[in-house]
């Protein structure tokens, strides 16, 4: 029940009044699930980035191998800054249990296929960690586009 | 949301209740991309910013820009803890208000209309 010292204050607000609140919010919330949209390469970089570190065991070098984590990282750290400049929003909060789930569902299968790289490593297979690193770009290129559609619908519900 | 309705005057006002729902599912928004998003001039966002930021419901934080040649800096705002309850509160309130006129056309209408 709407908690009351201010009920008398609503007395003046009509069904129909809250309603256009409502729906101009509905209406903003539209205009900020457009704007959330990631640049069309933010992805693909991204998918590249990922690709990297989850091959990055296939790289004997321990020297060779921290440049190019530590690589990844200072794209992964531009592209975020990269992604507030264009939208002038930081989008961190998850609007919806199915965004959560894809957003989970993608780290986890990036930490199991760098884990499967790590283990292709240990018994030889070096050949088989393009495919770990096949999967860990397509898993944020395209599955990064599918997020984004997600995260733009449950924003457009979300109020 | 998951909060008991509270209709908050407060945030009442279109410009306000307008500037917390687009802060409520975002960690921060620029102060330029609130006035684009919003479709409000800067001089009116200022001054409803400057409220709520009274009111404790927003905080505003500059930042330096480098690609900014005249020094200027951007301002950042976000919501804060309390406001996010009375936005969700309020929210809530209005959903009420507005349930409340559909359950009334159905309890009115005549049978097997």
């Amino acid at each position: 029940m709407i908690n009351c010292m201010e009920s008398n204050s609503i007395g003046h607000e009509t069904p129909a009044v809250a309603q256009a609140s409502l729906d101009a919010m509905m209406a903003d919330r539209q205009k900020l699930a457009s704007r959330t949209r990631a640049p069309a390469w933010y992805y693909p970089v991204l998918g590249l980035v990922t690709a990297a570190i989850v091959g990055s065991p296939a790289i004997n070098s321990p020297v060779w191998r921290a440049t190019v984590i530590a690589g990844a990282c200072a794209v992964i750290v531009f592209l975020e800054y990269a992604y507030r400049k264009s939208t002038g929003l930081s989008t961190n909060r998850i609007p919806g249990p199915r965004s959560l789930l894809i957003l989970i569902g993608a780290g986890v299968l990036v930490l199991v296929m760098l884990f499967v790289s790590a283990l292709l490593t240990t018994v030889g297979q070096h050949a088989w960690i393009v495919v770990t690193a096949a999967i860990g770009f397509l898993t944020m290129f395209p599955g990064g586009l599918f997020y984004d559609r997600i995260y733009g619908a449950e924003l457009r519900r979300g109020l | 949301m998951g909060s008991d309705a509270h209709f908050d005057e407060s945030i009442h006002a279109p410009t306000r209740l307008r500037l917390c729902a687009m802060l409520r599912p975002v960690d921060f928004a620029e102060f330029s991309a609130l006035t684009s998003t919003l479709g409000v001039s800067e001089a009116n966002l200022s001054k409803t910013i400057r409220n709520l930021v009274q009111l404790g419901y927003i905080t505003t934080s500059k930042h330096s820009s480098p690609d900014r040649s005249d020094f200027r800096r951007r301002t950042i705002v976000s919501l804060t803890g309390r406001g996010r309850r009375a936005f969700d509160q309020h929210l809530a309130a209005l959903q009420e208000i507005a349930d409340s006129a559909r359950s009334a056309q159905t309890a009115t209408a005549p049978p097997g209309s």
